[in-house]
């Protein structure tokens, strides 16, 4: 079972992501503060991470700097997932390292569950084509 | 010799004559100098003069004042000075050339950003120098830059909302089969939390519209103040018990009977009571009122014991485009236009409002209202 860590303050958002996820059958794990999203990442060793860049304390871009620059956490992929479109940000994100930037009120659970699928290489179906 | 001195006296009068014309001319003359001189010296904007021969001539204080120059600095110093920023001497060639203003919408110099206007100066077709306009823009540049982050936050602070309607409905209609009736439930719940933050934000924005265009007009009529704060503090007392803070009142025995908008007012109460609630850890709220008779006035206060405001965020607190974050949660829902909105209530009824903090233990709003 994959596990993807998602890095979101906002509940209502988190709770229709984790719904779609889960009924994907995807493990999981949850911050909701950006100061708490390395050492998540670390513990976790996820396969994934899902990263707001508005966050409290810490802000996305940064905490993605700090999960590339980490030796432990540079290989786990990271999809920027926020409101915040504006070039600079998707530039930055993109230099920086994250495979992919989404923005939220472009895609519905379904789309991003697609996407994440798509990623690791499983079919629609739940037919997985390459373990990745 | 009669003849001989008439005529020397002819000649005196002529001189003496042409002598005060010319004393006359040239005070005249030198008052207009002066004046001229003294105006340019009080133009807010930087004002110099540039000779065919590339001189730089008549440099006003607030050249000097932009540049970070001192007073004694000459034309040359100048010169060099504004080459770090611009090639002056190629611009005005330019200006020379095609004997029309030329505009340099923007250059960083230090600190400050300046608008520079070069306007050539022309006599009978020939130029003979130019004038240099220096206008200090930061402040524009600040508030163009505030009202861009302003739009940036509220369009994040927008979507944010429609991405969990948009999304949970989605959910909903695609997943409702797999789900229990609870969860179901809870993403209704979201669905409609959502809508009413929505609404908020468009709702504070049409207000905040509403003031821009002068529209907005307070309705007032003969009604109890206290018991519209009594309303809104118990409005609010399940969200302060949801934080463990305490909510009270401090009100006259009587009640006090005032002119005012009740709808307007109830806006203005709910946003002090839920800022101080936003704001506050530990303690709590207390409202209340005070008639102060020699003023012919009350004065309605909304005491916290949070966080507290300092001086640097006092000044920002009543301006648009410029909201405060909680430090604990900054993503707690809110327009920051709340503030924006109450000063102009508040003002439309005859009123003031203003904050009093230490910046560490707790804030005041207060506001008055007449009697």
């Amino acid at each position: 079972m994959k596990k993807i860590l998602i890095v979101e303050d906002d509940t209502s958002l988190y709770k229709m992501y984790v719904t779609e996820l889960e009924l994907r059958k995807y493990n999981v794990v949850w911050v909701n503060s950006g100061d708490k999203a390395c050492e998540s990442a670390k513990k976790e060793s996820p396969d994934l991470i899902l990263l707001d860049i508005m966050l409290p304390q810490v802000d996305g871009l940064s905490i993605l700097k700090g999960l590339k620059d980490s030796e432990n956490t540079k290989n786990i992929p990271v999809f920027m997932l926020t409101n915040f479109g504006e070039e600079e940000n998707v530039k930055r994100a993109l230099e920086t390292g994250a495979e992919d930037f989404i923005l939220k009120y472009k895609i519905v659970p379904s789309e991003l569950g697609d996407r994440i699928d798509e990623f690791f290489g499983i079919k629609k179906e739940g037919i997985v084509i390459n373990q990745g | 010799m009669l003849e001989f001195l008439l005529i020397l006296n002819v000649l005196l009068l002529c001189i003496i004559s042409v002598a005060s014309l010319l004393y006359v001319y040239f005070s005249n003359l030198k008052g207009k100098q002066i004046r001229l001189s003294v105006m340019l010296e009080s133009l807010p904007d930087g004002f110099f003069y540039v000779d065919k021969n590339r001189k730089v001539l008549v440099v006003n204080r607030a050249v000097k004042e932009m540049l970070g120059l001192s007073d004694k600095t000459n034309g040359i110093e100048l010169s060099k000075a504004l080459k770090k920023y611009i090639n002056l001497d190629k611009k005005i060639e330019e200006a020379i050339n095609t004997r029309s203003d030329l505009i340099v919408p923007e250059i960083r110099a230090g600190n400050k950003y300046l608008k520079i206007i070069f306007s050539p100066v022309r006599d009978n077709g020939n130029v003979l120098g130019v004038v240099v306009l220096l206008q200090d823009i930061s402040e524009q540049k600040a508030l163009n830059k505030m009202r861009q982050d302003f739009t940036s936050m509220m369009v994040h602070d927008l979507r944010a909302p429609l991405s969990v309607m948009m999304g949970t409905s989605d959910l909903l209609v695609k997943r409702f089969s797999k789900m229990s009736k609870t969860k179901v439930t809870e993403l209704l719940y979201d669905i409609k939390s959502s809508s009413q933050n929505m609404l908020e934000i468009v709702n504070d924005l049409l207000d905040v519209a509403k003031i821009e265009t002068g529209k907005f007009m307070a309705k007032k009529e003969l009604g109890d103040i206290g018991s519209l704060i009594k309303n809104q503090v118990e409005f609010f007392r399940p969200l302060a018990e949801r934080k463990a803070l305490y909510i009270r009142t401090s009100l006259p025995e009587n009640s006090i009977k005032i002119n005012f908008d009740r709808e307007a007012m109830s806006r203005v109460l709910a946003n002090l009571i839920s800022n101080a609630i936003k704001f506050t850890e530990l303690g709590g709220i207390t409202v209340s009122i005070k008639p102060v008779e020699k003023r012919n006035e009350l004065k309605i206060s909304i005491s916290d014991t949070g966080y507290g405001i300092t001086v640097e965020q006092k000044k920002h607190l009543f301006n648009k485009f410029e909201q405060m974050r909680n430090p604990v949660d900054p993503n707690q829902k809110g327009t920051g236009l709340g503030l924006v909105i109450a000063k102009e209530i508040i003002e439309a009824h005859g009123g003031k409002i203003w904050v009093e903090s230490d910046g560490k233990t707790g804030s005041t709003f207060h506001f008055t209202l007449p009697l």
